[in-house]
């Protein structure tokens, strides 16, 4: 069971889904690998949109990112032509090329070609590790097995806290990590996936309280990724809103703050965009009003605070060269009950 | 074919009226660049080497990887594909950077690192031009070289990633091989070298064709009084893109004109695309940089180009007159927007000019499978441009 859960911590209005992750969109997967790197380690996660077993898909995406900023490709399409069809690849920043490369191999093994609906381009976000690993160790480590690992390893149940790109990330001065959430809106579902990094000791509110945490000796970036997914039909411009939106979720909580340097969320949509395989002119495509899209909005918000919160209570402590990084103190959250 | 194995680094000091005659054993065509032709774009002066690195500081380096020919035998070649690299200035590019800008005119292609040019309007990095499945292999090798010249590189909280560009050039080369390896990124880099720009079939334009001629890397530039000032303006191209009946000169169809020379065997020929430095030593602000991107467009229309739905044209922009140092205060001076007009005019004659050199410098090639591209035929582009009372 969730840490959140049991500790009776509930966000929002809306009620989770079954597994209270991102996993509750049907289709999507998440992966995580652990990379050695010297006496450390660090690692990566993925997010596949679809069964990658499952042939062709491609999707619509919108992102949103504070000033444009980021370190991300396959901007120009999922920019320009709103869809993308790769796996979400959530990477230590010195890892990118790597990571790139690895799913490039991949596409290619889908597609020679590297079709737009076979997993090019790649979707690579980097994330920045700080002060606590060395940047050189990280871009002597991964390799582009690393990737390939994490691809075979994604799976329904979504693994939080400190495993994956979670190894490395620091929130509140405490251990940050990975943590997904979802939340049902009627008939549809809505969930996020998030690296929790970033927010300032003294910053974290729990359904308005504010939860101290020990002002940590070690810095980090002020940085945070999530991912969105839900199975309402949304088209390119609604998923830029709601991913715009779901910020509004770590605002909630402190992890945004002034202080944030660079933050990006992606939201895709599972429904199919177009197809190739139809020779015909005209594709229908499913859509909403856009008068549905407060309670998505909301729930989007929803998933992303709840889900950060949840990486909080799954990350594990940390010791690395004398330097230690605790946890979260779960106990503090029971005043933040509802 | 020959079957030598090919490796060509640098060439900043190559003759621009001839082409290499290793390059290629089957065509011993004499290239030339659309100037020298009688060829006149526009009406503003190009600078003394008519290319990008007329403006002060400008770096080109390539590495070319031109080896074996007959079937494709995926990992092993044909292989004709490569990596050109463009510097703003020989210092250190994440201490010092340039104010910049990028533009999507097709988004069908990729080019990191633009996350870090739209949020501080600058450029901090090298720009690496390849092929489609090497822009890993080539983002590796490039953010080594940057932390070889920056070992603080991720210390200091600023997210510079090197810029990587692409194009498709499946017909000649074994892309699935991805034979581009990090270190050519890295050798490209260290080439890199200001004076003549060597153009056609070389770094990451080796396979690449436009207008169903062979085509690949070119380059022009203009000089740009502004009052008691002068500027310059210069581009680098790595063109791919264009259908044979497309094609115009200095608003001649010559695409329309010469229907033979088409390329020949091998499948459909797909991705078509664009990428686009411009560079200058007017000083700009980040928002006017933007709007030059934007007129790349116009001086690739020029050519005839319809930005189709599968080509990834993509552009950036930078300005050299001010080097903003790093998380220090800036004494910035932007160019009056009085004489911007005269710049914008400059990128889009520098654009459609360099896209004509790539054609024309661009020998024939044969590659994986027999698959050929050939080259604008140079005495036939000048019969009917003088046909046309373009050229005396």
């Amino acid at each position: 069971m969730k840490k959140l859960h049991q500790e009776g911590i509930q966000i929002g209005q809306f009620q989770p889904g079954v597994r209270d992750s991102i996993a509750d969109v049907e289709g999507v997967l998440v992966g995580h690998v652990d990379v050695e790197a010297g006496n450390t380690q660090v690692g990566l996660s993925v997010v596949e949109p679809y069964p990658l077993s499952e042939g062709r898909r491609r999707l619509y995406i919108g992102r949103w990112a504070l000033d444009g900023g980021g370190r991300i490709s396959g901007l120009g399409v999922a920019e320009d032509f709103g869809t993308f069809s790769a796996p979400i690849a959530v990477v230590p920043a010195p890892a990118f090329g790597r990571v790139y490369e690895a799913l490039i191999h991949q596409g290619i093994g889908r597609d020679s070609g590297l079709s737009t609906d076979a997993g090019w381009p790649p979707l690579v976000m980097g994330m920045e590790d700080g002060a606590w690993n060395d940047a050189r160790r990280i871009y002597e480590s991964v390799r582009q097995r690393d990737l390939d690992r994490a691809l075979s390893s994604a799976s329904e149940a979504v693994l939080e806290g400190s495993v994956g790109i979670g190894h490395s990330l620091r929130a509140f001065g405490v251990r940050g990590g990975v943590g997904s959430a979802s939340r049902r809106v009627g008939a549809q579902h809505m969930g996020a996936f998030v690296a929790a990094n970033g927010g300032l000791p003294g910053d974290l509110r729990v359904n308005g309280r504010a939860v101290p945490t020990p002002v940590s000796t070690v810095g980090g970036p002020q940085e945070f990724i999530a991912v969105l997914a839900t199975d309402a039909p949304l088209l390119p411009y609604q998923l830029r809103a709601l991913a715009q939106r779901a910020a509004l979720g770590a605002s909630r909580c402190g992890l945004w703050n002034p202080l944030t340097r660079t933050a990006q969320i992606c939201a895709f949509s599972t429904v199919v965009s177009e197809s190739d395989a139809s020779a015909a002119e005209l594709e229908r495509i499913p859509a909403m009003d856009d008068d549905g899209l407060d309670a998505l909005f909301q729930a989007g918000a929803e998933s992303v605070e709840a889900a950060i919160l949840s990486a909080l209570c799954e990350a594990d402590p940390l010791e690395l060269d004398g330097r230690a990084l605790d946890v979260l103190d779960i106990r503090l959250l029971h005043a933040a009950r509802q | 074919m020959d079957r030598r194995t090919f490796i060509g680094l640098g060439l900043g000091a190559l003759v621009p009226w001839c082409a290499p005659s290793w390059t290629s054993a089957t065509s011993l065509e004499n290239r030339a660049r659309a100037r020298s032709l009688g060829i006149v774009i526009g009406s503003m002066q190009p600078g003394p080497f008519n290319a990008i690195t007329d403006v002060p500081g400008i770096q080109v380096g390539h590495v070319t990887l031109v080896r074996g020919d007959g079937p494709l035998v995926v990992g092993e070649g044909p292989v004709r594909t490569g990596v050109t690299a463009i510097l703003p200035h020989g210092g250190t590019l994440s201490r010092e950077a340039c104010y910049a800008a990028d533009f999507t005119l097709n988004g069908n292609g990729e080019l990191t690192g633009v996350g870090f040019v739209r949020q501080r309007g600058l450029l901090a990095a090298p720009i690496l031009f390849t092929n489609t499945s090497s822009v890993g292999n080539v983002y590796d090798g490039a953010l080594r070289w940057m932390m070889d010249r920056d070992p603080g590189l991720f210390d200091r909280g600023d997210r510079i990633e090197p810029i990587i560009g692409e194009t498709w050039g499946d017909f000649l080369n074994d892309t699935a091989g991805r034979h581009v390896r990090p270190e050519h990124a890295y050798e490209a880099i260290e080439a890199a070298q200001s004076g003549l720009v060597a153009e056609g079939c070389v770094g990451g334009g080796t396979a690449m064709r436009a207008f169903d001629f062979k085509a690949g890397i070119g380059s022009a530039s203009r000089i740009v009084p502004c009052a008691d000032a002068r500027y310059t303006a210069g581009v680098i191209v790595q063109s791919n893109f264009g259908r044979r009946d497309q094609l115009r000169v200095d608003g001649v169809p010559v695409g329309r004109e010469i229907l033979d020379q088409m390329p020949e065997r091998g499948g459909p020929r797909k991705n078509k695309s664009m990428l686009v430095v411009v560079a200058t030593d007017a000083p700009l602000i980040p928002v006017q940089l933007q709007r030059l991107c934007k007129r790349v467009s116009m001086g690739l229309a020029r050519t005839g180009a319809i930005s189709s739905h599968g080509s990834g044209d993509l552009f950036i922009a930078f300005s050299t007159g001010k080097r903003v140092v790093l998380d220090q205060p800036v004494d910035a001076y932007a160019l009056n927007n009085r004489w911007i007009s005269h710049l914008h005019q400059a990128v889009i004659e520098a654009t459609e000019e360099a896209i004509l050199n790539s054609l024309t410098m661009a020998h024939s090639m044969t590659g994986r499978d027999g698959n050929t591209y050939h080259a604008l035929p140079l005495d036939r582009l000048v019969q009917i441009m003088r046909a046309h009372g373009r050229i005396e």
